[in-house]
């Protein structure tokens, strides 16, 4: 007999419902979290080297930071904080809120005022998979062209925060700045653009940001 | 190539949901555009998916429902040829709406002859 069973369901309600739980040990820690999203090439390591070596003594950090395989990622970041978590996906293109538990277990979260997800490197999959974070960075560089944001709205409508890397490289490349910048703006009207070079070491609105974001999630969990 | 994972994903939710001794036959979905997934390569990966699960015969429907764009100034709501349109009203900011669903709206089953009635088989679904 042929019958069809009504379902309507979400597909990844598992997930969610793993990032939820994230997200309640994360807020019970008193850490914020932050997905950090990105291609391949866009200097997501290199911003978080930077990142934890300009935050040393000023927050306690830790990432997790997912790639298809080897440790190097890890090892880069190990030298700022001994706090890293290296997760190799193999064929997967994304991380789901099931891996980052898993390695959360690894760390001493009560220890830490800001963890770093570093997601592994691609603009599409990583978007549609809740992992428990408080917030998700969108990362877009100079060299990738200035149509990236146009050509990924879901990332960009959903991010809470965006930043454009490798300013530095603006003489040397075609980059339509003001194009970019009207892109993002038509997808997402709240979220902050900043716009940094690692290379220069300058980083100071994306610090900044995610201070105060810390200091703002701390205060409404005291208050 | 997400298109695997959300594949298995989507077998996981089947599996919770086929009643005792029943053959999927069909599934059908909806993902919003948000999602990037490719059509075609979700068929791949569903065919590699249910082939592994002993059910090579099932098909995947998918339903793909067009992004939206809203314009706050005249509350205006369309199906846009490009992202970047404007609103009929000259209002320069439509904002983008929708597109981010993923469902599983329904699977069409071979209920063996030893399994109870549809009505039944609903039951153990937790379907209404």
């Amino acid at each position: 007999m042929n019958v069809t069973v009504p379902v309507v369901e979400n597909v990844l309600k598992v997930n969610d419902e793993i990032a939820l739980l994230n997200r309640r040990m994360f807020s019970d820690a008193h850490v914020y979290v932050i997905d950090l999203i990105g291609a391949p090439g866009s200097g997501k390591t290199a911003l978080l080297e930077l990142t934890l070596e300009q935050l040393t003594g000023i927050a306690r950090t830790g990432v997790v930071v997912g790639d298809p395989a080897t440790a190097r990622d890890g090892q880069r970041l190990a030298r700022f904080t001994r706090h890293v978590v290296q997760i190799n996906t193999g064929h997967g293109c994304h991380l789901d809120a099931n891996q980052v538990r898993q390695a959360i277990t690894k760390l001493p979260l009560s220890d830490l005022d800001i963890l770093v997800i570093e997601n592994v490197g691609n603009l599409i999959c990583p978007v549609g998979f809740d992992l428990g974070q408080h917030a998700k960075v969108g990362l877009f560089s100079v060299s990738e062209g200035d149509d990236k944001a146009a050509k990924h709205p879901h990332l960009v409508l959903t991010a809470d925060a965006l930043i454009l890397n490798k300013i530095d490289l603006l003489p040397y490349v075609p980059f339509d700045v003001p194009r970019f910048r009207e892109d993002v703006r038509h997808l997402n009207q709240v979220a902050p653009l900043m716009e940094v070079s690692v290379a220069r070491r300058q980083i100071d609105p994306w610090t900044h940001w995610l201070l105060a974001q810390a200091d703002k999630a701390k205060t409404n969990v005291s208050s | 190539m997400h298109e695997m994972s959300i594949a298995m994903e989507l077998l996981g939710l089947i599996e919770s949901r086929l009643p005792p001794d029943a053959t999927l036959e069909a599934a059908q979905v909806r993902i919003g555009p948000m999602h990037g997934v490719v059509a075609e390569a979700m068929q791949w990966a569903w065919q590699a998916a249910v082939a592994e699960k002993g059910w090579p015969q099932a098909r995947l429907l998918i339903d793909t429902p067009p992004w939206q764009l809203h314009c706050p100034a005249c509350g205006r709501q369309w199906t846009p040829q490009a992202m970047d349109e404007r609103c009929d009203c000259g209002h320069l900011e439509a904002r983008v709406v929708g597109g981010d669903e993923f469902l599983l709206l329904s699977i069409d089953v071979v209920l063996s002859p030893k399994t109870a009635t549809p009505q039944a088989a609903r039951s153990k679904t937790g379907a209404l």
